[in-house]
């Protein structure tokens, strides 16, 4: 909520102030997806996600925590942020099977739950109505971090 | 006055009233009836008054606004006028339009620069002018509360005290609930009396530069103005134009100050910002202090304490630098709330997603990428690979084809042991004791290291092999020629070189490539890799196995009489045997126009390329597919990933008729159609039409269909042509006795081209057991064993289906165990016969038909699960 938004108005604040994907999905609509989808176990250190690597997969973080790093023309590496547990990443290839932007490194080893194209257009024809959820979701993810990206640039 | 803990921003709304609304109403009245008093002064005594209003009241209001401005905004004679009509309901309630909601800040902000440089010319001096400022203020402040909504008439936007305010007060040190506004309208932007913590970091920080300057420029000239106002000499004196010249000069210094130091200090906007603010009210107070002493003290006749100004000083100083602490406070307080500052994080809800949380000693790690997968005591190797996104190759998903051997590096003993079909395929590829089919084999506990790259040459040399007696020499058998390399043909080969290394062993193949996995040329038309991912052994296999491959070969004609198989090359092969693997061809439907190119059968390698280059040569758009067994929809699948509207025509009402039951193929159906694949059955092709090329399929049923491609995946014909010209026995394909040994003794003819009563021609497991049964026949060993239990299955991802033996029909004898565990979802379907299975039926998700495709094969005696799986415990079959 922000500073100047008239309670009444606005939805409740997201756990830890973050929103919250797919937050109305119950446990049975998760294991639906848990079925069909694959899991990277990884170990602190590793890349989930290479830099200019085509991959047309986001990924759900299940455990563990990872750092997005970036190269600069140099090739030199910095850390841009870093990733929680139950963070969506990688929505961006997926939607335009473009490759990487960034690497993203395993900071606490644990496991992902990774959604390709070819994935998802199983899901969906398995869940029509779960799958096309799943698409506006991540589609609002995208919207958001866009307008996120807009305002950076815009200030 | 409240302020909550936990929030260092709290809203209006989010304070407790400390004061009671009785005592604001009071401290109101109090202060109209003051300023009544001084405008009295003003009028009567005008020195008295002066004095009061210049001297004293005004000189005291910048502290006010610094530590407590909520006091001020309470009590304000101005914003009292200016709620009247709120108050009283008459207030017309507009919205402030738009341009002066952005507008209006800098109509207050010269105004307050100019009517304070107006009081050297006037207000100072002259009573009228001072209370027709007065009056002025109070009636727009009247006006702009009957015209406009809450508090935007006057107070936060046009009110010339407002941008002081906000200036002085950008860091409240005490905070006052704002009593005018019982709900929040939502007058204004940034409202002061809505957060009057975050107003102006908001302000200072806000998205638009145009918005956020108007504030910057105001802080930034105020240091300057003050300066210039406190020091100028008298306009009278100098003239005005010399004394605006001097008031904008000192502003104009302020500004560029200010922008040098945004320019050359790393320093936020807020900070400068804020030390400008604190700097006016330094410069304010040095100058007014002595003003403010020394005029109370002329007004009660007592000379004042040498201690007063210094203590007044003091307190200055410390309000400045309270203020400024508690800036910096804000700001550090401010920067991760500030929308858009941060990236925004999405994730699920805390264990939506949690996965088995598998230790490291529970994973199967891939030495060459470094990726782990759980072990899992009900799941293939294949099946891990493929969850951790690792690449690999597959055939027939059954151990047998030899598409996906995996090195295994550590922990060999603890994987599921082979079986006889595995182990065959293992030591076809030579691979025995040193790798693992994936498909089969499975990992119960972690610990387990692989390696998807299985050369032989690079993993350690596999235990001695028995050496072996040369059963060839003791027959007489020195050159054996096999026709066709597919899989019958190698497994035959492979199987004579283990009983014989002297025997001479040619194979003869019309194809341009060797031994290839057949099941996987649907991934010809959308792979890129082309057939080296579907060559199932190594290049150095035919060395040393010493296998000569007649590739690119016709075989003309078999010379029975001289035991010559003659070449369409010229060349002659002798042979002491022979075995036929021949194979079978695609069957199209010959319908009219059938000859139009863009009409394709699929069956070998040289299909897939001749369709993949159609398709990249010509514009296409979608296709149509005959046939709706597995080949049909695997095609079908493989056309729909080159983003070719398929539709597929199935004669039967069925798709998969023979192997699948009417529930699993409608979820089959279902689901194909769910990928966008058009499905129509009860009918098939009636016409091709086109002018030079393939346009349009037209069916029995009437409908046309465009299409840029058509494939007839519908069925095959044996190649009997040369064994037919032969004279051996023919029928619809070469007549052989259970010891796959045909008419002539001498000859045998195994696979695809074999007609055995009772068996199912066209499974890759058939053709390979059938080569054993042949080999062993051939070196006079009739200890043959038939084919195993083998179940067709669909090579398709994101769906497992399996069929298996006898699913229709008369099943009155058998029973029949059937479960849907998620209505459209899953179907499974036993049919059983004294506890053995005789027929199965399994459609549902990926990877999830497993045990039913294990207990087939092992065709164990299931009696005693039986209770277990009528009431639908599946489960059980893995523990047979």
């Amino acid at each position: 909520m922000g500073l100047f938004d008239y309670e009444a108005t606005v939805a409740p604040e997201a756990e830890h102030g973050e929103i919250v994907f797919l937050e109305d999905f119950s446990s049975e609509d998760w294991s639906k997806i848990l079925n069909i989808v694959e899991t990277r176990h990884f170990l602190a250190g590793q890349d989930l996600v290479r830099d200019g690597e085509r991959d047309d997969s986001f990924y759900i973080l299940s455990s563990g925590s990872v750092d997005i790093v970036v190269r600069d023309a140099k090739g030199r590496e910095s850390v841009l942020t870093s990733l929680p547990e139950g963070s969506v990443f990688g929505e961006i290839s997926f939607f335009d099977g473009q490759p990487r932007s960034a690497t993203v490194r395993a900071k606490v080893g644990g496991s992902a739950i990774r959604i390709s194209r070819a994935t998802f257009e199983t899901f969906a024809a398995w869940e029509p109505v779960l799958a096309r959820r799943l698409l506006l979701e991540l589609g609002k993810v995208l919207s958001l971090r866009l307008r996120w990206t807009t305002k950076r640039t815009a200030r | 006055m409240s302020q909550t803990d936990a929030n260092p921003f709290p809203n209006y709304l989010e304070m407790t009233p400390k004061i009671p609304r009785a005592i604001w109403h009071i401290l109101r009245v109090l202060t109209l009836a003051a300023v009544g008093g001084v405008i009295y002064l003003v009028a009567v005594h005008p020195d008295v008054g002066f004095t009061i209003f210049w001297r004293i009241l005004i000189p005291s209001l910048p502290l006010l606004f610094a530590v407590a401005p909520g006091v001020w905004r309470q009590i304000c004679p101005m914003a009292m006028i200016n709620q009247i009509p709120r108050t009283f309901g008459f207030s017309l309630n507009r919205t402030l339009p738009l341009y002066f909601k952005n507008l209006s800040y800098f109509i207050a902000v010269l105004s307050f620069f100019f009517l304070v440089s107006l009081r050297h010319v006037y207000f100072n001096k002259e009573p009228a002018m001072l209370l027709a400022l007065v009056a002025t203020a109070l009636s727009l402040a009247f006006i702009g509360g009957v015209v406009f909504k809450g508090r935007s008439g006057w107070c936060g936007t046009f009110c010339p005290l407002g941008p002081i305010q906000k200036a002085y007060g950008h860091a409240p040190i005490a905070l006052v609930r704002n009593g005018y506004c019982p709900t929040c309208v939502g007058c204004q932007k940034n409202c002061y009396d809505f957060n009057p913590r975050a107003a102006f970091l908001s302000d200072i920080s806000d998205s638009d530069p145009w918005y956020a300057s108007h504030k910057k420029f105001f802080v930034a000239g105020l240091p300057g103005f003050a300066f210039g106002y406190f020091t100028t000499a008298d306009p009278a004196e100098i003239g005005l134009l010399a004394y605006y010249g001097y008031i904008v000069g000192c502003i104009v210094m302020g500004l560029g100050t200010y922008m040098a130091l945004r320019i050359f200090v790393r320093m936020s906007d807020f900070r400068v910002a804020s030390l400008f603010s604190v700097l006016a009210l330094a410069i304010f107070y040095w100058f007014s202090v002595p003003t403010v002493v020394k005029a109370v003290s002329g007004l009660i006749g007592v000379a004042p304490s040498p201690w007063i100004e210094a203590v007044l000083y003091a307190v200055v100083i410390g309000v400045i630098l309270l203020v400024y602490f508690n800036g910096v406070q804000a700001e550090k307080a401010f920067i991760p709330l500030q929308s858009g500052s941060r990236e925004p994080k999405v994730g699920v809800k805390t264990g939506a997603v949690a996965t088995d949380g598998a230790a490291a000693r529970d994973l199967v790690t891939e030495r060459a990428s470094g990726r782990s997968f759980a072990a899992d005591p009900a799941r293939s190797l294949l099946d891990g690979i493929e969850s951790a996104g690792l690449k690999i190759d597959f055939g027939c998903r059954m151990g047998i084809c030899g598409a996906d051997p995996v090195a295994v590096i550590e922990g060999i003993d603890t994987l599921s042991p082979p079986d006889n079909t595995e182990l065959t395929t293992l030591r076809r590829l030579g691979l025995e004791g040193r790798a693992r089919m994936a498909c089969v084999c499975k990992a119960p506990t972690g610990g387990v290291t692989i390696d998807l790259k299985t050369d032989p040459h690079s993993l350690p040399a596999p235990a001695d092999a028995p050496v072996q007696t040369d059963q060839a020499l003791a027959l007489n058998i020195a050159r054996v020629v096999i026709i066709g390399n597919g899989a019958a043909g190698i497994a035959a080969a492979d199987e004579i070189r283990r009983r014989s290394p002297s025997c001479k062993i040619d194979i003869v193949t019309r194809e341009n490539h060797h031994f290839y996995n057949r099941m996987g040329i649907a991934r010809l038309l959308y792979g890129s890799s082309g057939i080296n991912e579907l060559i199932l052994m190594q290049p150095d296999w035919y060395v040393t196995k010493d296998v000569h491959v007649w590739l690119n070969t016709v075989a003309s004609e078999i010379d029975r009489a001289n035991r010559i198989v003659r070449l369409g090359t010229g060349e002659e092969l002798p042979y002491d045997r022979l075995i036929l693997a021949l194979g079978a061809s695609a069957v199209s439907p010959t319908v009219p126009g059938i000859e139009l190119p863009g009409c394709f059968a699929l069956r070998e390698a040289a299909d897939a390329a001749a369709l993949r280059g159609w398709r990249q040569t010509q514009k296409c758009t979608s296709a149509v597919v005959l046939g709706g067994g597995v080949l049909g929809i695997e095609t079908a699948d493989a056309l729909r990933k080159l983003n070719l509207k398929v539709t597929v025509v199935q004669r039967d009402e069925r798709l998969m008729n023979r192997e699948l039951d009417d529930k699993g193929s409608a979820i089959l159906r279902r689901f194909i159609e769910g990928l966008g694949i058009h499905v129509v059955t009860g009918t098939t092709v009636a016409e091709i039409q086109g002018r030079d090329r393939l346009e349009r399929v037209v069916l029995t049923n009437g409908d046309i269909l465009d299409a840029d491609i058509y494939v007839a995946c519908a069925g095959v014909r044996p190649n009997v042509e040369i064994a037919r010209d032969a004279g051996l026995e023919v029928k619809r394909g070469i007549v052989v006795e259970s010891s796959m040994q045909t008419s002539d003794p001498n000859i045998w003819a195994i696979g695809d081209v074999a007609e055995l009563p009772g068996t199912i021609s066209g499974l890759w497991a058939v053709g390979t057991a059938q080569a054993g049964v042949a080999v062993a026949s051939i070196f006079g060993d009739t200890s043959s064993h038939g084919a195993p239990n083998t179940l067709v299955s669909l090579k398709m991802s994101g769906i497992d289906v399996k069929g298996f033996g006898t699913i229709s029909g008369d099943l009155g004898q058998f029973e029949i165990v059937e479960f849907e565990d998620e209505p459209g979802q899953t179907h499974r379907k036993l049919v059983i016969d004294n506890g053995h299975i005789r027929g199965a039926v399994f459609v549902g998700p990926p990877r999830t038909g497993q045990h039913i495709a294990t207990a087939i094969a092992s065709n164990k005696d299931l009696t005693p699960i039986l209770p277990r799986l009528r009431q639908g415990d599946w489960d059980a079959l893995a523990e047979i």
